[in-house]
């Protein structure tokens, strides 16, 4: 993987995952995080810069670490969305059952929501990358 | 990597895990962990839960070298470096967030737990090289 498609992977992916954040997080679980005490001052941070900051080191991480593995999955957009599914099940499976286990008021059943979709979030990743990283079919 | 490898790599790294764990959370941050509001009513009868995740989390390890195996040397230093690599995957932002997210949690404590995976990875890895690594062949 050359340093373009690395720092392009991070762009790009980086971009994504703050609008899949965005709608699942900011969105559709907003209203669930404001009932639970463990989460009740996470608007006080001033950490909304800090969370799309966040997305673009977990978009570099994500391709960084790909560029380690790739020749372990086919140069693909599938290969890479493999890669990105068997991630996110490595990122998310024990970690964010672990939430529940640990902090006030934290149901279960949401860790099985962030479960899914920290999966759907890194395939949805892996696709992407794919796109950028597949060798260019020689001219004819 | 063949079925017994991987079920003999979740079971010892899944023991090392729940000492190493033990030592770390369940003694040296107590007292850390009782102070941050949004963790103080954390229940002893859960700790049941914390061993069997300490499990999953060493299949969910092995498991992944099994996928991306090609990639390492197969020697311990090899694995070694799967493991800080796979630390680093883990922990980074996904600790930081923390922070952000639940009450009280402290920013040091971040990375805390994230210089503590890198260790503790580290340390499975070489474990599983140990397991992995072929067998010299006999004179």
């Amino acid at each position: 993987m050359s340093a373009k498609q690395l720092l392009l992977g991070t762009l790009i992916l980086g971009v994504v995952g703050n609008i899949f954040d965005m709608i699942f997080h900011g969105g559709i679980l907003g209203s669930t995080y404001a009932t639970i005490s463990a989460m009740s001052d996470m608007a006080n941070k001033g950490g909304m810069v800090w969370f799309i900051i966040a997305d673009f080191v977990g978009a570099f991480l994500f391709t960084w670490f790909y560029s380690k593995v790739q020749v372990a999955f086919e140069k693909t957009s599938n290969g890479a969305m493999m890669y990105g599914l068997f991630l996110g099940i490595v990122l998310t499976i024990p970690g964010m059952l672990y939430e529940s286990l640990m902090y006030n008021g934290f149901p279960y059943w949401l860790s099985w929501v962030w479960v899914i979709g920290g999966i759907i979030h890194y395939t949805i990743y892996g696709l992407i990358l794919g796109m950028i990283v597949k060798p260019k079919k020689a001219a004819a | 990597m063949n079925t017994k490898q991987l079920l003999l790599g979740a079971v010892i790294i899944g023991v090392v895990a729940n000492i190493l764990d033990g030592i770390l959370h369940g003694m040296l941050l107590v007292p850390t962990y009782n102070s941050i509001p949004s963790m103080s009513g954390m229940d002893p009868g859960k700790m049941p839960w914390f061993i069997f995740s300490d499990f999953v989390l060493a299949l969910v390890f092995v498991w992944f070298y099994g996928r991306v195996h090609a990639s390492f040397e197969k020697t311990p230093m090899g694995l070694l470096k799967y493991g800080v690599f796979f630390a680093i995957v883990v922990s980074i932002p996904t600790n930081m967030i923390t922070t952000l997210i639940f009450k009280g949690f402290p920013y040091w404590l971040s990375w805390v737990w994230t210089l503590a995976f890198v260790i503790e990875y580290a340390i499975y890895g070489y474990i599983l090289g140990m397991l992995v690594r072929p067998k010299t062949a006999k004179a």
